[in-house]
């Protein structure tokens, strides 16, 4: 019996009847072909089967199931047997911890029968069953297992008696228009504070559960710290709020995070996460794109601003097409396409125009809409209502769209050559200017060659000739000096004349260069407007019928938008119709991102994914009620949505276990509690920076990418600036696809060829390596004890410790914990008392132990 | 050898005396006050049993990256030999005949050429594929096809997929190694993990420029600690660890893959070293690898030797790579060169393996991205092209038939014809031999089952023993 779950981390993993598994979809599917698709005469015959095994399964297999199997594995039983649910088609086909309990159309490797045949595992049980019981079950499975009962939602339909509708392409949830639906009533009136806590509870009361209590002050403020602007509250920030913690003071230490200049790169970084944020092609040649950071700078700005969500849709699709009142406007809506010009490519093979326009159908569809619309690239989607001519729609708008994301394999050294790859963002972009640019350009070049090997002469005479004539190029010689070294200093006199000269020169030259104008990665629209052919497979050698420029048919006339004129893209219409008030998925695809980050989990887990073969969400209800305030009320404020969330008492609870709860809901699916979570790589290092005191708040002016220059990773380029101390916060980090930071690459940062809006939680040994012993982290150790030791409001190493502890953990240690720490400090310096230092030792590696704990890099 | 995540922390404390990771540990042992088992944080990387019975457990790659020529090694062409300097399928490239002698080998017979003379001894142990084909003849997204099967997006690495599919057998050690990685064409792509947790990604040792003997693995010893100060540090960041677990009460499964990740990081520090260090090795070993000062074949020889103590030591996949074998011209200089740097260690890794007894278990795989033309358009016939038609690889041990050539190219050697192996299938087979099904080792992302073999892959049984 195969034990293996080749899932990941049971933590991650939905639950089965969660999941809508694919299995089950390729049924359907196949189930249609072995309906309709075999031609005439059988289709009858086959239809005929299909009844026949429907009754078989309403005859024997379902009161069989309920008889034998409901009481352990079913939605209502107390403790899931195995996690193998069997209520439900989806739940049967996904199985439990032994894999997929049948499958369909193949008895003899279907589990469910070897275990009633007491093959390897024994089930029922108590008794075997009787052998024509089990030929019926084999019978029903060999016939492709015809399933009508739907999931069960919650425990009322746990007798299996649900109505026979499937889960169809049609009617896809996410699809439907959102509800306005009013927050229910609930049993226990004190707890909610907001409409969100209203609905959370009721549905905890529907399951008999009560939500945790409160998070003490500490949990909290340490919490909403982290959860908006990533970095730990200072020791004053905690006391003030313990001394007050009032609801007003909680309100006010909101507002000032959300407009602290810290909010914008906490939050912009999710969204670079699902922007699919880099900074050099990725892919086969990883070329570097040396102005990806103005994107990502856009971006953390229209955070801080609380550019209004439809707006900031709106500028990265079609910027440079909207009007702009000021030419900072413009400049900034330039930008903002960025979006659409980052994404990994392969620069050499494959078939890069096609790929280019996929990426970004798949940035837009999964970040935006929630679709994996890019499925429907060789093929209508499988499971979700996209046919390839859709895909096809939205490639030609994108076809008649040019991308510009700097070099290729070649590098772009004169200035019409940047002018012809990048967007030029200022300046005068007249060619007859460029060209004097250029030949600017070039002398300086040749002005440096010659600079150079005039050093060397200089040098190589220096060394020959006595050291008072060094740096004297108007000495006199005198006349007693032997002839051949007199001449030797006369060569080094003329040299030294033409260094100088040289190099006044190229002072010179700099400065009639004049300012480089700002270079830009985004689109604009191509100069020739087409509409994409269908290729059959994707195969571009296969053209079929034009797909005329439009959106996804699923979602019919409800958001209309002006018409695609034949003269543009259609780009503008794109982002007008993804930002449509009535667009069923762009609200709710947003709010569920913010949700998560606030609450650890989406209400729909899976956020990119709001597809048939996505997990259904946990709190529909909430959803579509928080989309709506969304888009109405907030009128597409992120800082309103977040302030509302986090203002509600759903997100002060505590994190700790309560064991009624835990038993009914381990995943904390009902939200019974706060989930409790590990920094990303960003806030962990950024948090390390922190309490060391070397982090530097202030922006850097673009990114590290600009220093190396225009070039290829492994080839022409010298990636040494990368191995300097960057004491910034991480989200500035240069993201060299092929060289992604290691801080950030082993602490789950998603890989950013790929969108990606719920990251990984892995605890990796190699993660625990590079916190005992990696340059930088006792670099940040060292630097903390420095601060500790310099401090002059320490007076003693119990007050050390005690600021440590405060400045890690935002708690103070106990007596027992001080005199422990003491001890261990005090016998380190013993140790190592031949050592000068040894006392900024011992606090380093006291230190090092504070920052590398997991109560440090878990948030409660 | 199958630890629970207690019993290894038990092994990790034993011995070093600590108090009070004895009284944590007591704490992990003791069952939870209330009766709660908490979410389990499995150990990602602990040996899972495979889909079927394996017929290896390890794999190691021989990767001849550029390219080597099949019509120089494996393939004999007598008439390519024959039409040398006619026109080839092209106009102005001529027909380029085979520049080293040719000699049956073994009791199999197998034709090698004097090109690899020392591997040649080993014909009887090589299964030799001859009808490889791939996708793209350019080196970059072949070699990153090579390695995740897909060269336009990124894509899980092979080596990531085996330790998600299989695990690995020392948890001190990384599961996945790549020796001597080129830094272009993909880099880490070639071993990364992709949307698979980065757990499987494969640690790198050096890279391509260094030579192996100077290279490092990251973060493998604190640079102003000693050991036992290190152990002492340890001791009170666990119990940092504890205290926080204690004040969860409940569910502390995520402290607890804290606590032992610091266990095995600890451990690992102290055992790859261990394994990376040659000295132990006699000078017999060291000379069947190549391995000496100043030899050609001194770096590759570490290489495989490393691989050697890898396996030996449980770790499951390692890959080597050698420098460039991409000759358009000075082919006959250039494979001199590389056969001087890998054909003794290549050999000497086979007899290790095999009077080890570690051959029957491990697969070897050689090869490069794609192969050569059987023409040129250089006027002295010393070069070759890239093709992707048509090329040779072979495996050796780990359940694969030796003495036994399967497919070949047409009869100049452009394209596959016979016993056709494309690089999907060889994944398949190779994830077959090490007993995995490549239909059935899937990972849900973006709504979708991925495969390493995507909707591809067809299992060559022919090559089984």
């Amino acid at each position: 019996m195969p034990l293996r779950e080749p899932a990941r981390n049971s933590a991650n993993r939905a639950s089965p009847q969660q999941e809508i598994s694919m299995q089950r979809l390729c049924l359907s599917f196949s189930m249609l072909v072995f309906a309709f698709g075999s031609g005439g005469s059988s289709l009858f015959a086959q239809a005929r089967n299909q009844r026949a095994a429907l009754e078989l399964f309403e005859k024997k297999i379902r009161p069989a199931l309920i008889e034998h199997c409901y009481e352990c594995h079913s939605v209502g039983s107390d403790d899931i047997g195995g996690e193998l649910l069997v209520d439900s088609r989806t739940a049967l086909l996904t199985g439990g911890e032994t894999g997929p309990a049948i499958v369909a159309g193949k008895p003899r490797d279907s589990i469910l029968i070897r275990a009633m045949e007491y093959t390897d595992l024994e089930m029922p049980p108590d008794e075997k069953l009787p052998d024509s019981v089990i030929a019926d079950f084999r019978r029903w499975i060999a016939l492709g297992a015809p399933d009508p009962r739907v999931e069960p939602k919650g425990t009322d339909s746990q007798n299996g008696a649900a109505a026979p509708s499937e889960q169809t392409k049609v009617d896809l949830w996410s699809l439907q228009s959102v509800s306005d639906v009013s927050p229910p009533p609930v049993d226990d009136h004190r707890w909610p504070l907001t409409d969100v806590d209203r609905f959370v509870l009721s549905r905890l009361e529907q399951q008999g559960l009560q939500p945790n209590r409160d998070a003490d002050p500490i949990t909290l403020v340490r919490r909403v710290h982290f959860d908006l602007v990533g970095l730990p509250p200072s020791p004053q920030q905690v006391a003030a709020f313990v001394a007050d913690p009032a609801p007003r003071h909680f309100e006010q230490i909101v507002d000032r995070l959300l407009a602290s200049a810290q909010f914008g790169e906490r939050w912009g970084r999710h969204w670079l996460d699902i922007a699919r944020y880099g900074e050099s092609a990725g892919s086969s040649r990883d070329v570097l794109m040396l102005y990806a950071w103005r994107y990502r700078d856009y971006v953390i700005e229209a955070f801080n601003a609380d550019m209004p969500f439809d707006r900031f849709i709106t500028e990265q699709i079609a910027g440079d097409l909207l009007p702009a009142a000021t030419e900072e406007d413009r400049y900034r809506q330039t930008v903002a396409t960025g979006l659409l010009a980052i994404g990994s490519k392969s620069l050499n093979g494959g078939n890069l125009k096609y790929d280019v326009i996929d990426d970004q159908i798949d940035v837009l569809s999964k970040a935006m809409l929630g679709l994996t619309v890019s499925c429907a690239r060789c093929h209508d989607h499988k499971f979700d209502p996209i046919p390839t001519k859709d895909y096809y729609s939205l490639a030609g708008i994108f076809l008649s769209t040019e991308t510009r994301y700097g070099g290729g394999t070649k590098r772009p050294k004169t200035a019409a050559e940047k002018r012809d790859l990048y967007l030029t963002l200022t300046g005068d972009v007249d060619p007859e200017v460029a060209k004097q640019r250029d030949e600017v350009a070039k002398k300086i070049v040749q002005l440096e060659k010659q600079i150079n090997s005039s050093k060397k002469r200089v040098k190589s005479l220096q060394s020959k000739i006595p050291e008072e004539f060094h740096d004297q190029p108007d000495a006199e010689i005198p006349a007693a000096t032997e002839p051949k070294l007199a001449k030797l200093i006369r060569q080094y006199q003329g040299s030294y004349w033409v260094l100088k000269r040289r190099e006044a020169d190229h002072k010179a030259t700099i400065g009639l260069l004049g300012d480089e104008p700002d270079y830009a990665i985004g689109v604009r629209d191509a100069k020739k407007i087409l509409d994409a052919n269908i290729l059959d497979r994707g195969e571009q050698k296969q053209p079929g019928e034009l797909a005329e420029r439009g959106f996804l048919s699923a979602l019919g006339d409800s958001c209309e938008v002006d018409p695609i004129d034949s003269s543009e893209s259609g780009r503008r219409q794109l982002a007008a119709w993804i930002v449509h008030p009535d667009n069923p998925l762009t609200a709710r695809v947003a709010v569920n991102r913010i949700w998560q980050h606030l609450m650890g989990k989406g209400i729909v887990s899976t956020v990119d994914n709001f597809g048939v073969s996505g997990v259904r969400p946990s709190h529909p209800d909430l959803l579509d009620h928080l989309a709506r305030r969304f888009v109405h009320e907030h009128k597409w404020s992120t800082k309103a949505m977040i302030r509302e969330l986090v203002l509600s008492r759903t997100y002060r609870l505590s994190s700790e276990i309560n064991t009624d709860a835990y038993q009914t809901d381990p995943d904390n699916r009902l939200r019974w509690r706060m989930t409790r979570r590990r920094l990303e790589a960003e806030p962990l290092r950024d948090a390390m920076l922190a309490v060391s005191g070397l982090l530097s708040l202030g922006r850097p002016s673009g990114s590290l990418v600009m220093a190396i220059g225009e070039g290829e990773v492994g080839r022409n380029i010298d990636t040494s600036v990368l191995d300097e101390p960057f004491d910034h916060r991480s989200v500035y980090l240069p993201i060299i696809r092929g060289i992604i930071p290691e801080q950030l690459r082993l602490f789950d940062f998603p890989e950013p060829s790929n969108v990606q809006g719920a990251r990984d939680s892995n605890t990796t040994p190699t993660q625990s390596l590079f916190l005992m012993n990696a340059r930088v982290t006792i670099r940040v150790a060292r630097e903390f004890a420095g601060r500790l030791l310099r401090d002059p409001e320490n007076y003693s190493d119990d007050d050390r410790i005690r600021s440590a502890h405060l400045l890690c953990f935002s708690t103070p240690p106990t007596d027992a914990q001080i005199q422990r720490d003491r001890r261990f400090i005090q016998r380190m310096m013993k140790r190592n008392e031949d050592e000068a230092d040894h006392r900024r030792l011992a606090w380093t590696a006291y230190c090092q132990s504070l920052i590398a704990s997991a109560k440090f890099r878990f948030i409660d | 050898m199958f630890l629970t995540r207690r019993q290894l922390l038990h092994a990790a404390t034993c011995g070093f005396g600590s108090l009070a990771l004895m009284e944590m540990q007591n704490r992990t042992l003791a069952a939870p006050a209330n009766g709660l088992s908490g979410q389990e944080n499995a150990n990602l990387l602990a040996p899972k049993p495979p889909h079927h019975s394996a017929r290896a457990d390890s794999l190691i790659f021989l990767h001849m990256r550029g390219g080597p020529s099949a019509m120089e090694s494996y393939e004999r062409k007598p008439v390519l030999d024959r039409r040398a300097e006619q026109q080839g399928e092209k106009k102005g490239r001529k027909l380029t005949p085979s520049h080293w002698k040719w000699k049956r080998r073994g009791e199999s017979g197998l034709w090698v050429s004097d090109l690899f003379k020392h591997t040649a001894a080993h014909a009887d142990e090589l299964c030799v594929l001859s009808g490889m084909h791939t996708d793209i003849s350019n080196h970059t997204p072949a070699m990153l096809q090579l390695h995740t099967g897909s060269f336009t997006f990124t894509r899980p690495s092979m080596g990531s997929w085996l330790l998600y599919g299989l695990g690995t057998e020392n948890q001190n050690l990384p599961g996945f190694v790549s020796i001597s990685p080129p830094v272009i064409n993909g880099g880490s792509k070639n071993y990364g993990s992709a949307f698979l947790p980065a757990v499987f990604q494969g640690t790198a040792i050096g890279d391509i420029k260094t030579p192996v003997r100077e290279a490092e693995v990251g973060n493998l010893a604190n640079p102003i600690l000693s050991r036992k100060d290190q152990r002492r540090q340890l001791d009170l960041l666990q119990q940092f660890n504890a205290d926080y677990a204690a004040e969860l009460a409940g569910e502390t499964s995520d402290v607890d893959a804290v606590i032992d990740a610091y266990e095995l990081g600890f451990r690992m520090q102290s055992e790859l070293p261990g394994v990376m260090d040659l000295s132990g090795e006699t000078q017999e070993t060291l000379d069947l690898y190549g391995i000496g000062e100043g030899l050609p074949s001194d770096n590759f020889g570490r290489q495989c030797l490393l691989a050697r103590r890898m396996i030996e030591a449980g770790v499951r996949h390692v890959e080597l790579c050698d420098e460039f074998w991409d000759q358009h011209s000075g082919l006959v200089k250039g494979h001199n060169a590389r056969a001087a740097a890998t054909d003794k260690p290549s050999a000497g890794l086979l007899t290790d393996l095999r009077r080890r007894g570690l051959l029957d278990r491990t697969l070897v795989l050689w090869g490069g991205e794609f192969g050569r033309t059987p023409d040129t358009a250089k006027k002295d016939l010393d070069g070759r092209d890239h093709n992707a038609n048509g090329y040779t690889m072979w495996l050796a041990g780990g359940g694969v038939r030796g003495g036994y050539q399967h497919g070949a190219t047409d009869e100049l050697g452009y394209k596959a014809v016979e016993g056709r192996v494309h690089l999907h299938d060889l994944h398949a087979t190779i994830l077959h031999l090490m007993g995995l099904d490549h239909k059935r080792l899937t990972h849900r992302y973006a709504g979708r089952d991925f495969r390493l073999t995507d909707v591809h892959g067809r299992v060559v049984d022919e090559v089984f023993a």
